[in-house]
This record gives C-alpha cells, structure tokens and sequence, in this order.
C-alpha cells in the first residue's frame, strides 16, 4: 500500500505514473479545495479529507503495518514536515518521499526522518544539464528505467538461503555467465553508501545486502533462480 | 549616350567580385566591431593619432630631423585614405542608380540619371558634414602648407581617438542623450557671467579697479569665478562689486552641482550598458556556449552544474533584482527581454550556441520565446520548460525540439525511488558524478586501430570498468547492450558506454583513443 498526502500538482502527475504502473494507492488531502481536484480526476483509489495532525487517522490506514511507501507531496511545507515525522515516528521502516522546493527544506525533511527529497526545480535542472554533459548514457538509463526495453536495473536482496550469501565478488563468475553487468552493492554493515562494483575491493557479500544488476529482464530472472531466490 | 554608360557601369560594379570583396574589406576594417581587422585598425590608427599629436607638442622647443616630415606626410595619407573609405561605404552609389533605373523599367517611363546623381550626391554631402566627417577633416586639413597656420587644429586628431574607443563612445552618447539639459545649463552658466561681468565692469570698469581695464577682463573674472577657481589676480574693491561676486560663487555652485549630477547620473544609467555589451562581447569570442532564458530555481541548479563541468553560457533574465544579486557570481548575465527579436539578432543565435533554453515560468513568454529565436534561426536546438500539460502541443508546434515539465520530471523521480531505491540513487551518482562514478561515452576516433576490429580487440579486463553496450554511428537511436565481443566490429564514430570511476575511465579512455594508426 502506498499514502499519496496531498494532492498538488506534482501529487497529481504521480497519481497517473502510479495508477498507470497498477500500484495500490489512496490519497490524503486535508484541503476540502484540493480534495475535488483529486475526485475530479477520477481516481478509483480511496480519498481521505483528513488532517494528519492526529496519529490515530494515519494508523487506520494501516501506516505501521501494510503501508510501505508514503510520498509527502502536500503544497504546504509544513505539513510536509509535519506527516513525515509522524510518519516516521509511527513505522521505522516506511520509506518515506517528500516534496520540497529548495535546500533547506530537503534538509529540515530530511532531520524529520524522509529518506529521500524530491525537489522539481532540481531535477528539471539536472535533467537538462544531463541531457547536454551526456546526452547518451541519459538516453540508454532512461529508456531502461522508463521505457518497456527488455533490459532493466534490478536490486537484489541477498537472503540467508541465497547461494551468493557469504562468497566474495571475485569468486562469482555468475553474472558473466547469465550475461548481467554487476554494478554494484549496498554493503549494511558498512554503510548505506553504495560501492560500485568498478571499485575492485575485494568484498564479502552477506545477508541483507543489495546487489544492483542491470541486463536483460529475462536473464536476471534465471539469475535469480540460480542463486535460489 | 553617357545614361546608359553609367548605368551599365552600375550592373557591373554590382555583379563585379573585386568590388564586394573591397567593401567587405572596408566594412571590417571601419565599421564592423566584432571583425578582428577593426581592432587592429583601430590601435594602429590611435597609434599614429598620438604619435603625431606628440610630434606637435616637441616640435615646440624642438628641431625635427627630415624623415619625421615623411612620417607626419605618411600618416596625413592614412587619414585621408581612411576617410575617403568611410566616404565610400557610407552610402551605395550604384544600387541606387540601379534601383532607380529599375523602378522606371518597371513603371515604363523614361529614366532620369539626374535624379538618382541628386540623391547620390545629397547623401554624400549628408555624410561629409556629419560630425564624425568633421572630426576626420579637421584632423587633415591643418597639414596643409598654407593652412599652417591652423596647426593647433592638429589637436582636433584627439577626437579621432574617442571614435575608435567604444567606452569614451558611451561618454559622448550621454553629452548627446543630455544635450538640453546641458545646452539649458550652459545658457544659465554664460548668463550669469556675463551679467556678473557685466556688472563689475560698470562699477569698477571705471578706473576704481586698476586691474579691470577692460570688459574681457571683467568676462574673466567672472569666469574664474564663478567655476571656484579664483585665482584673486582680480580682486573686487567697491560693495557692489563684491555683493556681484556673493551671488557669483552661489549661481557658480549651483551649476557645477547641477552639470555634476546631471552627467554622474546619465554615466551611471550607461554603465549597465557598458557593463552589458562588454559581457556580450567576451560571449561573442566563444567557440560554442548554450544560451539561457530566464534565470530562476531550475537554472540555478543547471547554472551551477554548467560551471563546474566547464561549460560557456549566458543568461538572459530581464528582472533587476535577480541580475544585481548576481553581480559578484562572475557569470554571464544580461538584462533583457527574451522575447525581443532584436535583442536576440544582437547576440547572434548562430552555430556559436549549441543550443537555447528557455526557463521561465510563464508558457506564454516561454512560446513567444520560442517563436523569436525560430524567426531567427530555423535548425538551432531549443529546450524549453513547460508549466501546463495543456501547452505542451503548442510549444512544440512553435518549435521547440524538447520539452521538460517540472512535475512531469520529479514524477517520474520519485516513481524511481518507489520502485528501486538503491538503484535509483547508484544511476543518480553515475549521471551526476558526485562520488566519482560515471557513466562515460567513449568514442572511437578516425585512425584508430581498433577499427574494423571486432570488439574482443579492446582489452576490458585490464581496467576495473564495467562496460555496458555500444551505440553504433550508423544507427544512433539503438544502444546495444552488452553485445557480443567476438561478432561485433567497430566503427568509426561508435561509442563505447562504460560505468566506472573516474580515474580508471579516463585511464581507459586514453588506452582506446591512443591506439592509433601512425600517420
């Protein structure tokens, strides 16, 4: 289950991206202005006129339990800030994605426990400074992560029964094997920084890890059977 | 007989190589600022400006040695030459003749040459009288030998240095722009001294002030007075004389302060002019840059990412605020309206811009933009932001080549992070450079050995690189991921996709592009 709080203009466009890609959504918007926007739109996922500023409307809806995701997409950044703490302070493991316009906010966000801050200025500016610093490698990441291609970028979470569990990145000639490009991995043990697998360190992999993989949809799937996942 | 002579003549200068190429010749070297030859030109000749000005003034306790006469001859030639190439190019003689010629073809009647010489010759009069031919002139006459006598008009070349020097142009402009004001102010200035002249020589001209004997004396008095000078070598003696001289430095104050402000202001409301096209010329100079329109949150985050990686551009922005909070940032910036087809014919939407982006917040300003640089320029790149789906079609209808839409944009994000967090943050890093990953495009130049090879040849496992696929030259729309090493052949132009750090691409890098058939 994924919480769309506030339904502002970006909520909206995210809305469609999520109905269209047959994610379970509903949506929560205190504003009674806003809110017949989000029924205007015609959206068969739930629509909630609550406030937030009470923890009991949140957990109805399951946000300790069945909820994975909440984005936090409200127009007014203090309820923004406000929904991610509680967020936060309700589930220590609900990835939480916030909507803000500058710097400072992304930091403030972030203190309140969001894991990642999305800021439109910043990503369009990105966006087109990419498309001129290499407009190709932006085309090819694009179309895998967008597009239908066959190819995709995977993570894989490394379970205790996984056969890749405790082996060393030298000594898998897996990926080679299924045609995959290993890019890397996110090591818990050592930071939630991601190491890229052009590093060359020799690394152990463990349980809880993620690996990132990036090749045909195909192929990754007969990885996964491989290493028993 | 001599009509159709002349006529003739006309068609032939016109259609003659020789003659263009001459006046593209002069247009360079005496009118166009941003050809090369036109700076030199112009140092040399404020060169030999103040080179013979300089002779003049040691002349004056001086012998000369002969060939400083050859010198002073040479450079009266110069002058003259010069001017008789503004003469020229001020006015086209022979189009005239032709379009005249041709306009009573058309209307079938009888062409009349006299008329078209009328013209021709108003024209020429027109720019032998203006002040810039004046200027000329009088910088040449004065070596004339019986005109010897006029030899401090010799001086007059100085003015010739103000017309090759952009910024003392600026400095003319406001004497130009602000002449009432300046003509009002004078008439007051000579006012009041020739009535506080005046008045002295009444009251003392008289034989009660043995210094003034005269009414001149009295002018220049008051002259020295009235601009706070005083030197006192005229003093006044009688009460009236005196109370003349009270009002005197009071008037005398009032106009200083007065022609201060006027010419201080009229600087200041230039210096963003100059500042400006200062800014426009050292962006001319550049090979390529992008060009900006609308400088707001998005474009700072492009700006400041453009600057680290190197990149030329300049911005247009046409609110104040914004441009003064960026005075110190040392960033090309102009204060302008986007939308002005002038402005942008000024900068010049040519192969120098690799492409235009339009940023502001408003779709209408964005499609009138837009429309402005495609009246100019009908291939050039533009990218423009989009702040409705609703306008989308109708900006791509005027003409830009690629849109962005900033929720569409941060949607699609944060769909990203829905779905692979971690991924989504690793391609992030790659395509930002942020911790020295990067996805890189390798290409493979001409001569290179590695062509027609397959590509097995190239030795991967020797850099700690991840190589992804291939864009092929002949067929820029596919990325082949991951091809076959042993089928694949590579070509001229093919790039190669390659995710590592840094170092090791660039180390990479060199292997591949250094492999090179000696030439």
């Amino acid at each position: 289950m994924i919480i769309l709080f506030g339904y502002s203009k970006l909520a909206a466009q995210l809305a469609y991206r999520l109905k269209t890609d047959n994610k379970k959504f509903c949506i929560i918007e205190p504003d009674d202005h806003c809110i017949k926007f989000a029924i205007a739109d015609n959206y068969t996922s739930e629509i909630y006129n609550y406030e937030c500023y009470d923890d009991k409307e949140l957990l109805s809806l399951g946000i300790d339990s069945k909820v994975k995701t909440i984005f936090c997409m409200h127009n007014d950044f203090n309820l923004n800030l406000f929904v991610t703490l509680s967020a936060r302070n309700l589930n220590k493991n609900i990835q939480i994605i916030s909507y803000c316009k500058d710097i400072n906010e992304s930091k403030k966000l972030k203190l309140a426990g969001a894991n990642t801050t999305i800021n439109p200025y910043e990503t369009a500016g990105l966006k087109i400074f990419r498309q001129i610093h290499k407009p190709m490698a932006v085309k090819i990441l694009d179309d895998i992560l967008y597009k239908n291609t066959p190819l995709d970028i995977q993570e894989i979470l490394i379970t205790p029964n996984c056969t890749l569990n405790g082996k060393s990145f030298d000594s898998i000639d897996l990926f080679e094997k299924h045609n995959l490009i290993f890019l890397g991995i996110q090591d818990k043990e050592i930071s939630n920084e991601f190491i890229f697998s052009s590093r060359k360190i020799n690394h152990k992999i463990d349980d809880g890890d993620v690996i990132v993989i990036l090749g045909n949809k195909t192929d990754i799937k007969n990885l996964k059977k491989d290493i028993n996942l | 007989m001599v009509k159709n002579f002349i006529v003739n003549l006309a068609y032939k200068i016109e259609a003659s190589k020789i003659h263009t190429k001459f006046r593209v010749f002069l247009h360079n070297i005496l009118i166009n600022n941003s050809s090369k030859y036109k700076k030199i030109f112009d140092l040399s000749m404020i060169f030999l400006v103040i080179s013979t000005v300089g002779i003049l003034i040691y002349e004056v306790k001086h012998s000369l040695p002969e060939y400083i006469n050859y010198f002073e001859y040479f450079a009266v030639v110069i002058f003259i030459l010069e001017w008789i190439g503004r003469l020229i190019i001020s006015f086209d003689s022979h189009k005239q003749i032709i379009h005249d010629y041709e306009e009573s073809q058309f209307l079938n009647i009888n062409y009349n040459l006299s008329e078209s010489l009328k013209i021709i010759t108003k024209k020429k009069l027109e720019y032998i009288f203006s002040l810039n031919s004046i200027i000329d002139l009088l910088a040449i006459l004065p070596s004339y030998r019986p005109l010897r006598i006029l030899r401090i008009f010799l001086l007059f070349r100085l003015f010739k240095v103000l017309k090759y020097s952009s910024s003392l142009n600026i400095f003319t402009k406001v004497f130009i722009e602000k002449k009432l004001e300046l003509t009002l102010l004078l008439l007051l200035y000579l006012l009041v001294i020739f009535f506080s002249a005046t008045i002295i020589y009444i009251y003392e001209g008289n034989g009660l002030n043995d210094k003034i004997t005269s009414f001149m004396d009295a002018i220049y008095w008051s002259f020295i007075t009235v601009s706070t000078i005083g030197y006192g070598d005229i003093t006044p003696v009688s009460d009236a004389g005196r109370s003349a001289t009270i009002i005197l430095i009071l008037a005398g104050y009032t106009t200083i302060a007065f022609f201060t402000s006027i010419v201080t202001s009229s600087l200041g409301e230039k210096l963003d002019t100059i500042k400006q096209s200062s800014t426009l010329a050292s962006v001319k100079k550049l090979k390529k840059y992008i060009l900006i329109c609308g400088y707001g949150k998005t474009a700072q985050v492009l700006i400041d990412n453009l600057k680290d990686n190197d990149y030329s551009f300049l911005i247009l922005e046409n609110n104040n605020d914004i441009i003064h909070k960026q005075k110190n940032a040392k960033i090309n910036i102009i204060n302008g309206d986007a939308t002005s087809i002038s402005l942008l014919k000024k900068i010049g939407i040519n192969k120098n811009i690799s492409e235009v982006i339009i940023l502001t917040g408003d779709d209408t300003v964005n499609l009138s933009i837009i429309l402005s640089v495609r009246s100019i320029n009908t291939t050039i790149p533009i990218v423009c932001r989009s702040n409705r789906v609703k306008v989308k079609q109708k900006l791509l209808l005027a003409g830009a080549t690629k849109l962005i839409e900033l929720n569409d944009a941060a949607s699609y994000v944060a769909l990203g992070y829905l779905n692979a967090p971690i991924a989504y943050e690793a391609i992030d890093d790659i395509l930002i450079d942020y911790k020295g990953a990067v996805m890189s495009e390798i290409e493979i130049f001409d001569h290179s050995n590695f062509i027609n090879n397959p590509l097995s040849k190239i030795e991967f496992n020797n850099f700690n690189i991840n190589f992804i696929g291939i864009v092929h030259d002949n067929d820029k729309e596919n990325f082949i991921f991951n091809p076959n090493k042993e089928d694949t052949i590579l070509n001229e132009k093919d790039h190669l996709i390659v995710v590592g750090y840094e170092k090791t691409i660039d180390e990479f890098k060199t292997y591949v592009q250094s492999h090179r058939i000696e030439l």
